[in-house]
């Protein structure tokens, strides 16, 4: 199921990206580190994400090849082929992190000492995510069986889409407090984890590996685009 | 023994929970529609904002009524923050926060999140964060995409719907336009349901 | 009561009465109340006789949370309630809500059991134990490592009870617990609640359902307008008289004492059709080769185990799901699956999502503008609802809320209509008027399909059963003089 990083090196896989992508210019360099971000996902477990992204990140590479310059209509000028890809791999860098399991993201917030204003909305929104699909399309169904979704009255289908929604999940919002509160989360004491978060062997290895393929990329921009 | 009832101020779990979850259903609403909306870059970059402004505007407006205390605004704009950071760059959070901070401050008062006016004014505010944050970006990437060999006035000319003034005011005046309209609906919506069912006090 | 005279008093209520703010009167009045240690006590009534309000007092949520004002002197062991933070009531007093969809709070298994002893600051050594023993004690091994969110109402019950019984509080307080499962779930239900009597906790249920508490309960007390009306024991509850019983309105305790009195219906003529309906999700296949008719005036009980594709059969038969292959017919013709929306009408079973309108007269008027408010009053007496037809559908209470759907659906008067637990979470006076309601729709020649693990009710209102016992299997079978058979199948898994 793939290796488990500690956060923390997750976290510097991100800034480390982020610094690489804004400063490389050659595309030979790009695209290898492409590869290697790919390897990064794949070994962690994530493999539909890796082919989604690869896929994409291939499009708008053909995309920058075919335009030669000139962008691709004034709708995609060539700075923002330029941006895409690059900012899609920022994304794929910080994919381990965004498909952080919730537990772990809860634990995280108790190991920084995250203030509760912030971290138990987060919880709430990371509890409710799978949620709001079904919250949605249980709504359009009933709308389509009353036939009542009509695009020539958008104010309307507004009004019936959003009420009910707002109606249920107030209601889920609050039994879901009552449920926290029943069982203590409101404790001004210490709280506790079960997920412990360590810094391993492996969390070390990455970061060298990390920080020296940083090194390396920034050295090969420097001579390439000397 | 009769108890003084007295309106908590004090932001409490069951807050937390409205906030959560109503920022969990704007995410989720907004990437949906960014996703239809993404296919022309063009539209996604400079009118994302304003429609988003619109359409979201009923979740937030309750959100910030049902909670009626400080909060809302400013940490709707921190989970941006977060996101955004992780995804686009460091500096997104220090815009998206400074925006949260001033939409925050803008509730400055009592019972400021009763009142469809000033919940607007933060929603604008949150809403126009949002539309130029694209400015930023373009700051990020300009030394590299420079390097490339592209002259100054190209890059001009590519961005221009982003950085030219005419442009860049146009997406912030749509953006205000669509978020004030979206507010007045959602108040409509608020006063004919969640007013009349008590669900809203 | 025998034998816990002598026992220490755990929770007591000295002329107790509660307001929720902004209600128009108290929603428990002058409430006179003594639990011992180790007993184990039901409430029960109608909708809204106060015995939530009366869990609610017990776990400190009614204060502190809803923001109530209660009057008059509360104990629970040994301090009163409103001296208690709702945190430290939470270490003495476990709850179990009505709802398992919007009672947990991880994504895993794990996490959840681990909740409430987190927030406790359980150190780190000691959690795994707390945690395995918890699961040990609900039989749920095999959840371990498994998503909470695609789980059965069944399983997330029963992850709930663990997470209280993690922190092992004294007393535990069920709030509906049986409301959305199926009867195997509740026998499950029924062996964990046994297993903390035997272990010594004290335990309160609020329920409508009697029928699996009579050899756990110590007594029942039956609420009415929020006040205490009678005390029974299980074997005065299992004696009381039928006509006694449906006169005070609660549900059968003794489920093998129902009779049905739906006659053997003479064939009419065939309104639904469907041959070799085969439906997959994400290439594993939910239902295969189904075939099965419908005649109309048929009240049909669809029967089985979740999981197995009643809903999704639900949402074929009215359009909004296409099946893999097979054929649905109406009337004896092949319909598409865009157009079966005009023969089949679904009642879901989550009703906010269901209604749309700002009051109960404009949610009817949303599906036909120019209805005369002659009609309408009409229609909404005829489902006892006039009284509230300005009212918002948001604050009209579950079995209101279901009349009104029926009303709707009643309206847009499809041949087929088809319920989805319509009377989960309801009592026994809303449950008959449920029933009374489909039987005269049926009358008018509509036919009627009904998901429902209610056996009370499919015995009263149906009469003929689909059971879906697998994946390529219906059994299809008249309900006059079977009711032991709808009983086993119900209680299969």
């Amino acid at each position: 199921m793939g290796i488990k990083f500690d956060f923390r090196t997750k976290l510097l896989v991100i800034v480390l990206m982020m610094s690489l992508v804004a400063v490389l210019t050659s595309d030979i360099l790009i695209y290898t580190l492409l590869g290697l971000l790919c390897i990064y996902l794949l070994i962690q477990g994530f493999y539909r994400q890796t082919v989604k992204y690869f896929v994409v990140c291939c499009v708008f590479i053909v995309l920058r090849l075919y335009s030669d310059g000139n962008g691709v209509t004034f709708l995609m000028p060539e700075m923002f082929l330029f941006m895409i890809l690059r900012i899609l791999m920022m994304v794929m860098a910080a994919q381990p992190v965004l498909g952080m399991p919730p537990g772990e993201v809860v634990a995280v917030f108790k190991k920084i000492h995250a203030p509760n204003g912030i971290a138990l909305p987060v919880t709430f929104t990371l509890r409710f995510f799978p949620t709001i699909r079904s919250e949605f399309s249980d709504v359009f169904a009933s709308l389509r069986l009353r036939k009542l979704l009509s695009w020539r009255h958008p104010l309307d289908a507004m009004e019936y889409i959003v009420t009910p929604v707002i109606f249920r999940s107030s209601r889920i919002a609050e039994e879901l407090a009552a449920s926290a509160e029943s069982r203590g989360i409101s404790n001004p004491g210490v709280h506790s984890c079960r997920r412990k978060l360590l810094f391993r062997k492996r969390d070390w290895i990455m970061c060298v590996a990390a920080i020296a393929v940083t090194v390396m990329y920034f050295v090969l921009e420097r001579t390439v685009a000397v | 023994m009769e108890k003084e009832k007295s309106v908590s101020t004090k932001f409490s779990v069951k807050d937390a929970a409205t906030i959560g979850i109503f920022c969990a259903i704007m995410f989720v609403v907004f990437m949906a529609y960014s996703m239809l909306t993404g296919a022309s870059l063009f539209y996604s970059m400079i009118f994302n904002a304003a429609g988003a402004g619109f359409i979201l505007a009923p979740f937030y407006v309750y959100m910030s009524m049902k909670v009626g205390k400080h909060g809302p605004a400013l940490v709707y704009n921190i989970m941006w923050a977060v996101i955004a950071g992780l995804m686009m760059g460091p500096f997104m959070i220090p815009w998206f926060l400074g925006g949260g901070i001033i939409a925050e401050l803008s509730m400055w008062g009592k019972d400021s999140y009763h009142d469809i006016k000033r919940v607007s004014v933060s929603w604008v505010i949150t809403a126009l964060v949002r539309a130029a944050h694209g400015m930023s970006e373009i700051w990020f990437f300009k030394d590299a995409f420079l390097a490339t060999g592209v002259s100054e006035e190209q890059v001009q000319i590519q961005t221009q719907y982003y950085t030219a003034p005419k442009w860049v005011l146009l997406s912030l005046v749509a953006t205000a336009v669509l978020a004030v309209l979206g507010c007045m609906i959602s108040n409509k919506l608020i006063v004919k349901h969640f007013r009349k069912s008590g669900a809203i006090r | 009561m025998s034998g816990y005279e002598k026992r220490q008093t755990v929770v007591s209520f000295e002329n107790v009465s509660f307001q929720y703010p902004g209600a128009k009167g108290s929603s428990v009045k002058d409430i006179n109340l003594d639990i011992k240690s180790g007993e184990f006590v039901v409430l029960t009534g109608g909708s809204g006789c106060g015995k939530t309000t009366i869990t609610r007092i017990i776990n400190g949520l009614a204060e502190k949370f809803y923001e109530g004002t209660l009057t008059g002197k509360t104990s629970l062991l040994g301090c009163p309630i409103s001296d208690y933070p709702v945190y430290e009531i939470g270490k003495l007093v476990g709850s179990i809500f009505q709802d398992p969809r919007s009672q947990f709070f991880a994504s895993i298994t794990e996490d959840e059991v681990a909740f409430g002893c987190e927030n406790y600051g359980v150190p780190f050594e000691e959690l795994e134990t707390r945690v395995a023993e918890a699961v040990r004690g609900i039989n749920g091994e095999m959840l371990l490592g498994k998503e909470i969110y695609p789980m059965s109402s069944g399983e997330k019950q029963k992850i709930a009870v663990a997470s209280v019984s993690a922190v092992n509080p004294k007393i535990y307080v069920f709030d509906e617990p049986s409301a959305n499962l199926d009867m195997f779930s509740v026998e499950a239900l029924k062996g964990l609640m046994g297993k903390l009597k035997e272990e010594g906790h004290t335990v309160l249920v609020a329920e409508h359902r009697l029928y699996y508490l009579t050899d756990l309960a110590d007594r029942f007390l039956y609420m009415e307008n929020g006040r205490l009306e009678k005390e029974w024991s299980s074997e005065e509850l299992l004696q009381l008289p039928e006509q006694e019983r449906k006169t005070i309105g609660i549900r059968i305790a003794d489920l093998h004492k129902i009779e049905t009195a739906i006659p053997e219906k003479a064939e009419q003529s065939e309104i639904l059709s469907v041959c070799a309906l085969s439906f997959a999700y994400r290439r594993k296949p939910v239902f295969e080769n189904l075939s099965f008719k419908a005649y109309s005036g048929d009240l049909i009980a669809v029967i089985g185990h979740n999981g197995v594709g009643k809903t999704t059969l639900a949402n074929i038969l009215c359009g909004i799901k296409k099946e893999k292959s097979g054929k649905v017919l109406y009337c004896g013709r092949e319909v598409s699956w865009k157009r079966r929306r005009n023969f089949a009408y679904f009642v879901t079973q989550n009703t906010d999502s269901q209604l749309f309108g700002d009051s109960v007269a404009e949610e009817l008027k949303l599906n036909r503008k120019n209805a005369e408010d002659g009609q309408i009053e009409e229609l909404l007496r005829l489902y006892g609802l006039y009284e509230w037809c300005d009212f918002h559908p948001a604050t009209l209470s579950g079995g209101q809320k279901q009349r009104l759907t029926l009303a709707v659906s009643d309206w847009i008067d499809t041949p087929v209509l088809i319920l989805d637990e319509p009377t989960s979470g309801l009592d026994f006076q809303n449950m008959r008027r449920i029933s009374d309601h489909l039987k005269s729709l049926a009358e008018k020649g509509k036919t009627i399909l009904i998901i429902t693990h209610d056996f009370e009710f499919a015995a009263m209102t149906c009469n003929r059963a689909l059971y879906f016992s697998d994946k390529s299997h219906v059994e299809d079978f008249s309900l006059q003089g079977n009711l032991d058979k709808l009983y086993s199948c119900l209680m299969a898994q």
